[in-house]
């Protein structure tokens, strides 16, 4: 291990590294949530079925058998955050409300979800490009933000900031880059 | 990640070695054909339109150049990648799929989903400020016709200006999607604020009007907001309440109920909040009043907890509930409900929109008169409601104690106050009986039986009329301060303690002060001191001190808190300051001889309890005894319950005396009399003193029996003033007053366990108990319990009683059996040993003959 960095899934498995750790649950706990939120589940239980599930992670993670393939970590988080939510529809119905989200969850099967392998990548690049912007100049990140939200063109992006055409390309290809660089860091998220 | 590792343009990623000098001219030379980094971005990103004012950029000129240059196929490649992966950011990072812009916003996160659609954090791009921004979902604004509706309805919702509205600034239709953007208020809901924070209800009922001030406002602006509920209701970090949602509810389609209908997974949950009109016929038949209604169902779970409605089952059923079931009582979910706040919500949720409150103002003010015990709309008083409520609002002028038993007066006519009059203890009893009765009984007619004994009545009294009287500690203070005297005068002092402690406390929190302060600690401190908490001690001193604050000198009422303080110095289990004691006793009696005439009853308590000061020297001539008990013998002095008290004591002493026979002679004269007095509510200190005495006397069985008889009437004491633990006391009481031995030792130990929980550790009363267990547990064998708590016996008792009684002998000679029948007759020998002595002190040859047998045979028992 030593001369390679380890991918962050790796460096989970010691409970000691803390910034591991940190950045483990930044990038995960907004996932989780998300995945919740999406499957019908109110604001508050979202929250709670993001906290069980970060907590079963903190507990289960150390000793995780895992192989290099990415699917196996995926799917049992997937499996983990199913079942919770599950847990949490059901415990809504027999509160007050019918829960039409129940029945469409529970009849799904536990195989592919859509849903799921959606949350998961759009999480992960989430993430990874809120690192990248975290460590960019302001101006740069800007003109990369102008590009991929407003869907401007370069030329206008150009004219907006002050900066050439040909910068802006290349900003754009590197910040990709560094993109693909914290991807592959987290080693689960390609 | 550095900054190094831009790539220079035009040069191949793949070169990171530094080039051979030869090689690059040629290099240079072949790379001046390729197109820019630009041109093939734009290529992989397929918009070859951009590129094709370059040079050499055109899309058939570059299709040819790719063919021959494998440089630029590897850049294009992973450009092209670049494109996928950038498609890809921007679709995770926008905030939905397929979310249409809206001019002059920046949608950001999504902040939450309701019914109507999804809330997003927005920037507004004029302005900069962040609002929240609904779009409302799906393509139902198609319509110039139902464009328009919303605008209007935008424009008035923009017009609401008031600090529990949410202020909404804009809106549009943008693609066939309606949207509005609104101030960002950052809170909970209703709902999670109330279920974080546990208010108490008058906290709850303060933000219910706040929000039926804001929901009256927008009334008065002629706005309504037909689709109430506490989702849309937030508590801002302030702890204001905020409404959301005004003029949007009916931006388009119609009727609340079609639209209701498209989205069923949030379906039957708003329909609670619905009026029956509006889910009967649509929101076009609402006014106001739907708004109520709405208003009356988040009062009722802010209350109660649940809804009124059921919402199980189909939506048909849900329907047909609403329309036309009956809501619970809200008294149902919570007993003990003010009568005043079920009837508003009966109001509030009347089916009939005829029949309620016909504007949210009538319902806050009905509210406000609630909470200021004014007579309601929507349930005006009946001649004891009023009164009730006069009286609350005037107790000062009547005086609430004396403003109670008036109403009893009142209410049961001229005999009873008669009766009253003639000041027989049991009827005074019985007359608060008869109000606290008539005052419950008009509110809950089915809830007192009618026998349900005095302590019931009490209770009940208590906690509904706190509840009724809540805010108004200096009228809860006199109400608690008349149940607790009652259970005084019914040798109760538990219980006394307990609401006049409660009293206590009503008086601090109300500033109270003086006599009526000094009546009520004296009160307590008297009921405490019967139960021999040192307590008693700091409350008499206070009391005592405010009466000669307040009084002259040679006043009865100094006298009585003399006496009082003496009394409760007395009652501690050690460290007594006699001296003191002595000395208030004295003064006490001084003033009381002169105030009262050497001849009354008062005299004779403060004697009675000077003789108690001296015998503790030592024992002492009973001149006072004899005195205390002449005068109380007298024929006016026939009902005073202190004549109980003392011919108690001159029963103790004869036990003390081991004058056994008279003694109980005594007691049974003790226990008629108390029967005639209090009726069949004897206390349970009466069945153990009198189980001593038998126990004293060596009659075991006897002992057990009445033992058995007082801890059945504990246990059941217990079970009423703890009502978590009811049936579980009831069912050892009942055990053990059913069952036969060997049975009954299990129940036993199991009581004794309780009450040791109960009482404390230590407490003087428990060694009576443990007596009475140890008389059982000896015959069955159970040595070593017997001897745990007989040894603990003896520790308490000696505390209390003084070295030399003959309980304290039957003690010391049951730990010697219990430890001969153990085997340990070495260790037996000690306890006998003191048994003796005690005996031959008290002049007992008898005894002590007993004891030297007993001594011997644990000699004989040593000798190998």
């Amino acid at each position: 291990m030593s001369g390679t960095r380890a991918t962050l899934l790796e460096r989970v498995r010691d409970p000691r590294d803390r910034a591991a750790w940190d950045e483990f649950f930044a990038l995960y706990a907004p996932l989780l949530e998300g995945y919740a939120r999406a499957s019908g589940l109110a604001r508050n239980d979202a929250e709670e079925v993001r906290d069980q599930c970060l907590e079963v992670l903190a507990r289960k993670l150390p000793e995780f058998e895992y192989e290099r393939a990415r699917g196996s970590f995926q799917a049992w988080l997937h499996r983990l955050a199913r079942g919770k939510v599950i847990d949490h529809l059901r415990a809504q119905k027999v509160r007050k409300r019918e829960s039409v989200a129940l029945e469409r969850l529970d009849a799904r099967e536990p195989g592919p979800d859509e849903q799921w392998e959606r949350e998961w990548r759009a999480e992960h690049l989430r993430y990874a490009l809120a690192l990248v912007r975290r460590d960019e100049p302001e101006e740069r990140f800007r003109a990369f933000e102008l590009l991929l939200l407003e869907e401007l063109s370069v030329a206008e992006v150009a004219a907006r900031t002050g900066l050439q055409a040909t910068q802006i390309y290349k900003l754009k290809a590197t910040l990709l880059k560094k993109v693909r660089a914290v991807l592959e860091r987290l080693g689960t998220g390609a | 990640m550095g900054a190094a590792g831009v790539p220079s343009a035009n040069t191949s990623e793949t070169a990171s070695a530094p080039v051979p000098p030869r090689a690059a001219p040629i290099l240079e030379r072949v790379s001046a054909a390729c197109p820019s980094d630009e041109a093939l971005a734009e290529m992989a990103a397929e918009r070859p339109a951009e590129v094709a004012a370059e040079p050499g950029a055109a899309p058939a000129e570059l299709a040819a150049h790719l063919a021959g240059c494998a440089g630029c196929r590897a850049r294009l490649a992973e450009l092209r990648g670049d494109a996928a992966l950038f498609a890809e950011l921007r679709a995770a990072v926008r905030p939905a799929g397929g979310t249409p812009a809206i001019p002059g916003y920046r949608l950001g996160a999504e902040l939450g989903r309701g019914g109507q659609g999804v809330v997003y954090r927005a920037e507004q791009l004029a302005t900069g400020r962040e609002v929240a921004l609904k779009l409302l979902g799906g393509r139902t604004a198609s319509t110039a016709r139902e464009r328009r509706r919303f605008e209007r309805e935008i424009e008035l919702g923009a017009r609401l200006v008031h600090p529990g509205i949410v202020t909404v600034f804009d809106g549009g239709v943008s693609d066939g999607s309606a949207w509005c953007a609104m101030e960002l208020v950052e809170g909970e809901t209703l709902e999670a604020h109330v279920s974080r924070t546990r208010p108490a209800l008058a906290r709850k009922l303060a933000l219910f009007l706040e929000l039926c001030a804001a929901v009256a406002h927008a009334h008065r602006a002629g706005v309504l907001h037909r689709d109430l509920k506490p989702s849309n209701v937030r508590v801002d970090a302030a702890g204001r309440v905020r409404v959301l949602d005004f003029g949007t509810a009916l931006a388009f389609e119609g009727g609340a109920a079609r639209r209701r209908l498209t989205a069923p997974g949030e379906f039957v949950g708003t329909l609670a909040y619905a009026s029956p009109e509006s889910v009967a016929e649509g929101s076009e038949a609402c006014d106001a009043r739907a708004d109520v209604y709405s208003l009356g169902v988040v009062l009722y779970e802010l209350v109660t907890g649940a809804l009124p409605i059921d919402v199980r089952g189909s939506l048909a059923q849900v329907v047909e509930r609403v329309t036309h079931a009956e809501p619970v009582p809200a008294r149902r979910r919570v007993p003990g409900l003010a009568r005043g706040l079920e009837a508003i919500l009966a109001r509030a949720l009347a089916k009939d929109p005829a029949r309620r409150y016909a504007s949210v103002e009538a319902l806050a003010r009905d509210l406000e008169a609630f909470r200021a015990h004014r007579p309601l709309e929507a349930r005006p008083p009946g001649p004891l409601a009023a009164l009730a409520l006069a009286l609350r609002r005037h107790w000062r002028a009547a005086g609430i104690a004396a403003g109670v038993l008036l109403a009893g007066a009142v209410l049961a006519g001229d005999a009873l106050r008669a009766r009253l009059a003639a000041g027989r203890e049991r009827d005074r009893a019985a007359l608060v009986r008869t109000v606290f009765e008539d005052v419950l009984a008009a509110a809950a007619p089915q809830r007192m039986g009618g026998d349900a004994p005095l302590r019931d009545v009490l209770a009940l009294a208590a906690s509904e009329i706190e509840r009724e009287l809540a805010g108004a500690p200096d009228v809860q203070a006199a109400v608690r301060f008349t149940i607790g005297d009652t259970y005084r005068r019914l040798l109760m002092p538990r219980e006394a303690a307990e609401h006049l402690r409660a009293a206590l406390a009503r008086h601090r929190e109300a500033g109270t002060g003086g006599l009526e302060l000094a009546r009520c600690l004296d009160a307590l401190g008297g009921a405490l001191s019967e139960l021999g908490s040192p307590e008693a001690i700091p409350l008499q001193e206070e009391a005592l001190a405010l009466r000669r604050a307040r009084l002259p000198a040679g006043d009865a009422l100094v006298a009585a808190s003399e006496r009082a303080l003496a009394v409760a110095l007395l009652a501690q289990p050690r460290d007594v300051d006699f001296e003191r004691a002595r000395d208030l006793l004295r003064s006490a009696l001084a003033t009381q001889e002169r105030v009262h005439g050497p001849e009354h009853a008062e005299v004779a308590e403060t004697e009675l309890a000077l003789w108690r000061v001296e015998r503790s020297d030592g024992p002492a001539d009973e001149t006072r005894l004899a005195r205390a008990l002449a005068i109380l013998e007298r024929p006016e002095n026939a009902r005073d319950p202190r004549r109980l008290a003392a011919l108690t004591e001159l029963s103790l002493l004869r036990q003390l005396q081991g004058r056994l026979d008279e003694a109980e002679r005594l007691l049974a004269r003790v226990e008629a009399l108390a029967q005639e007095l209090y009726g069949d509510e004897l206390a349970t200190d009466l069945l153990r003193r009198q189980a001593n005495l038998r126990f004293a006397r060596g009659d075991l069985r006897g002992a057990e029996e009445l033992t058995r008889r007082a801890l059945v009437a504990e246990l059941r004491a217990w079970g009423r003033r703890r009502p978590d633990e009811t049936a579980a006391l009831e069912e050892v009481a009942t055990r053990l007053e059913t069952a036969q031995w060997p049975a009954r030792l299990p129940p036993y130990v199991e009581a004794f366990r309780h009450l040791r929980r109960f009482e404390g550790d230590g407490a003087y009363e428990l060694a009576g108990w443990m007596n009475g267990i140890v008389v059982t547990l000896a015959p069955v064998g159970r040595h070593e319990e017997s001897e745990a708590l007989l040894e603990e016996a003896l520790n308490i008792r000696c505390r209390a009683w003084g070295s030399d009684c003959p309980i304290r002998q039957r003690t010391l000679e049951l730990l010697a059996e219990a430890r001969l029948a153990g085997g340990r007759s070495g260790e037996a020998r000690a306890p006998l040993e003191e048994s003796i002595a005690i005996a031959e002190r008290r002049g007992e040859p008898g005894s002590a003959a007993d004891a030297r047998r007993l001594l011997a045979g644990t000699v004989e028992a040593e000798r190998p």
